[in-house]
């Protein structure tokens, strides 16, 4: 094992920026001058450290005394323990990137503010903790700092809605939070360890699930719904998206995908043997799928229709990850990352339109080609590449998602994961006939928005989409490798 | 199961059902922030009954144990074994003072929507307050 001090610092440096950013408020260059430094280096990070664990104040593993301890296995991990791999790397990569594109269009859209910064990296932080820790309570905590992160970014925008939803949104937290706390002190009663490897182990060891532990289960996975933004919560998390300024809905929704991500390995890996928690997932799934394609449809305002349809989304990586075979697991992942990019060009455009027209509602928008032709014809392509038609990522991602739903004997799912697409297709399109083609309304584009670094932004985007929709294996295959290593 | 442990799970129990109770069903805001922060309290009294042990040490008095110490050699000290079967498992309890600051931080979030709520509607009614979403 290779204990690299870098891996921490995926965690510690988004901290340290936060503070600083947070210290020099209303000092606007400084913040600046922070910000765009911190990006730099947040995004070189994952990139340079090295693969392996990090064993918080050295703690080796160390022995259990089981005779005295009760503990099931012979050696326990003492301290938190960070774990970097390629998927890690993948993710941290992605979430580093888009954090950094959120930043530069707040610098750029003079949305430059000392706690603002410190709440986007804020988050940034609590999510690269969720990602590669391996200990329950760990996992826990920036959940938890997360939502305030969250809560605190949709109350920037300082509308009455928004901070009715960042209300809700805090209150549903706390329960969900609370859940997932109870559920891991029952397993701390019940195991006495907090450690997910161990866990793992421990559970393994003993045999049968006891019904202590069966409802902490049951605990842990109703905040895991919530935190993912499945149905029955879809609402919370949608209302949230649509109440953000849309290129924060775009963070929002990469984090909560990342963090379905994360934690549904983290439960599958805890309780591989259980598989009625699969079941389960699978269910929630589905509901999740046809209901956020069906709100998505019934919407009239960009943002709200785009919250729904990254609902709908979330709900299918989930069905990946619910059929429960390592290739579904590794479909449903796979879409997670494809996905968000396809969301945050949607989002990204959203964003400019609104800068542009002052309003994201669809009856009152028109014309927008030949105003803004690129940002158009880029919006199409999104739409083309979220909807699964080739040769774009999520292409690959569902055509495996519908293989993997076959070959595990539910082949019906195949059919409600092209239904997805077609209802995403429908709601999209119908979204970019009424902001670009549609004749032209009263409202008219502010001529002063040039809208570069969203432009500069969503052609990075889909050029990825399109680089990763025709080499797939790049980012496939170390995700099929490291589920199959973990025996989920 | 020491008998403090099962008043602690009753309580706890009795916290978190009063803290949804509130949640759901009342409508003022700063009820529900109580019943949420009630939820958090209940959560912590379990950790910290499954952290208790009748009568045992406390961990961090380190002096009751040394990892070499035979006790006929030092009275004072305790071996390894009979160490760790009176002391109490002190893990629960730095969760529980983690969670603390956790739920001490989205108690004040809450509390400053609800002013920020109270402000803009001249009530503390969940209601009324969100009957007006269509209106903003």
């Amino acid at each position: 094992m290779f204990n690299s001090t870098l891996i921490p610092l995926m965690v510690v440096f988004p901290l340290i920026a936060a503070i600083l950013a947070n210290f020099l408020h209303q000092k606007d260059r400084s913040v600046k001058t922070i910000a765009i430094i911190s990006s730099i280096v947040a995004i070189i990070i994952p990139l340079i450290t090295l693969y392996g664990v990090h064993l918080f104040s050295g703690h080796i593993r160390t022995e259990s005394f089981p005779e005295i301890s009760k503990l099931l296995i012979p050696d326990v991990y003492m301290g938190i323990v960070y774990a970097y791999g390629p998927l890690q790397k993948i993710l941290l990569a992605l979430l580093t990137l888009m954090t950094v594109f959120v930043v530069f269009l707040s610098i750029n859209r003079k949305l430059i503010s000392g706690v603002y910064v410190a709440m986007i990296f804020i988050s940034l932080a609590s999510v690269s903790a969720i990602i590669l820790t391996d200990d329950f309570f760990n996992f826990f905590v920036f959940i938890e700092v997360l939502t305030v992160a969250q809560a605190a970014l949709v109350i920037a925008v300082k509308e009455t809605k928004a901070h009715k939803a960042a209300f809700k949104y805090m209150i549903f937290s706390s329960v969900s939070g609370g859940s997932i706390l109870l559920g891991i002190a029952l397993l701390l009663g019940v195991y006495g360890l907090l450690n997910m490897t161990d866990l793992s182990n421990a559970i393994t060891a003993g045999g049968a699930l006891k019904p202590v532990a069966l409802t902490a289960i049951a605990l842990i996975t109703v905040g895991w719904l919530y935190e993912s933004g499945l149905f029955p919560f879809h609402i919370v998390k949608s209302n949230m998206y649509e109440n953000a300024m849309p290129e924060t809905a775009a963070l929002l929704q990469l984090q909560s995908k990342f963090i379905l991500v994360a934690m549904s390995i983290a439960l599958l890996r805890i309780f591989s043997g259980y598989a009625l928690l699969k079941s389960v997932m699978l269910g929630f799934a589905i509901f999740t799928v046809v209901i956020g394609s069906v709100m998505a449809l019934q919407q009239t305002d960009l943002r709200k229709l785009l919250s729904f349809v990254a609902v709908g989304q979330a709900g299918l990586v989930a069905m990946g990850i619910g059929l429960g075979t390592s290739f579904s697991i590794s479909a449903g992942i796979f879409h997670a990352i494809n996905d968000v990019l396809s969301m945050a060009i949607l989002f990204f455009v959203a964003g400019f339109i609104l800068e542009s027209y002052k309003t994201t509602k669809l009856d009152q928008l028109g014309e927008g080609l030949q105003k803004a032709p690129l940002i158009g014809t880029i919006m199409f392509l999104a739409t083309l590449a979220i909807s699964g038609v080739p040769p774009f990522n999520s292409y690959q991602s569902e055509f495996r998602l519908i293989q993997s739903a076959v070959e595990a004997g539910y082949a019906e799912l195949s059919v409600l994961v092209i239904l997805l697409s077609v209802a995403t297709f429908i709601a999209v399109i119908k979204a970019f006939y009424m902001i670009f083609m549609k004749p032209s309304t009263n409202t008219e584009a502010d001529p002063k928005v040039k809208g570069t670094m969203y432009k500069t932004i969503i052609v990075i985007l889909i050029a990825m989409c399109l680089f990763i929709g025709l080499f797939p294996n790049m980012v496939y295959d170390p995700i099929y490798n490291i589920i199959v290593s973990l025996g989920v | 199961m020491d008998p403090f442990q099962v008043g602690s799970f009753l309580t706890a129990g009795v916290l978190i059902v009063t803290g949804l109770w509130a949640i759901i069903m009342m409508d003022n805001l700063l009820k529900k922030v109580i019943g949420a922060n009630l939820i958090g309290d209940g959560v912590n009294l379990v950790l910290i009954g499954i952290g208790y042990r009748p009568g045992g040490l406390v961990p961090e008095v380190t002096h009751h144990f040394h990892a070499t110490a035979v006790p006929s050699t030092f009275s004072h000290f305790l071996a390894f074994n009979e160490f760790a079967e009176l002391a109490s498992y002190p893990l629960p309890f730095a969760l529980v003072l983690t969670n603390i600051v956790i739920g001490a931080s989205t108690l004040s979030v809450m509390l400053a929507l609800s002013v920020v709520l109270y402000h803009k509607y001249n009530t503390l009614s969940v209601q009324k307050i969100f009957e007006s979403m269509e209106e903003d």
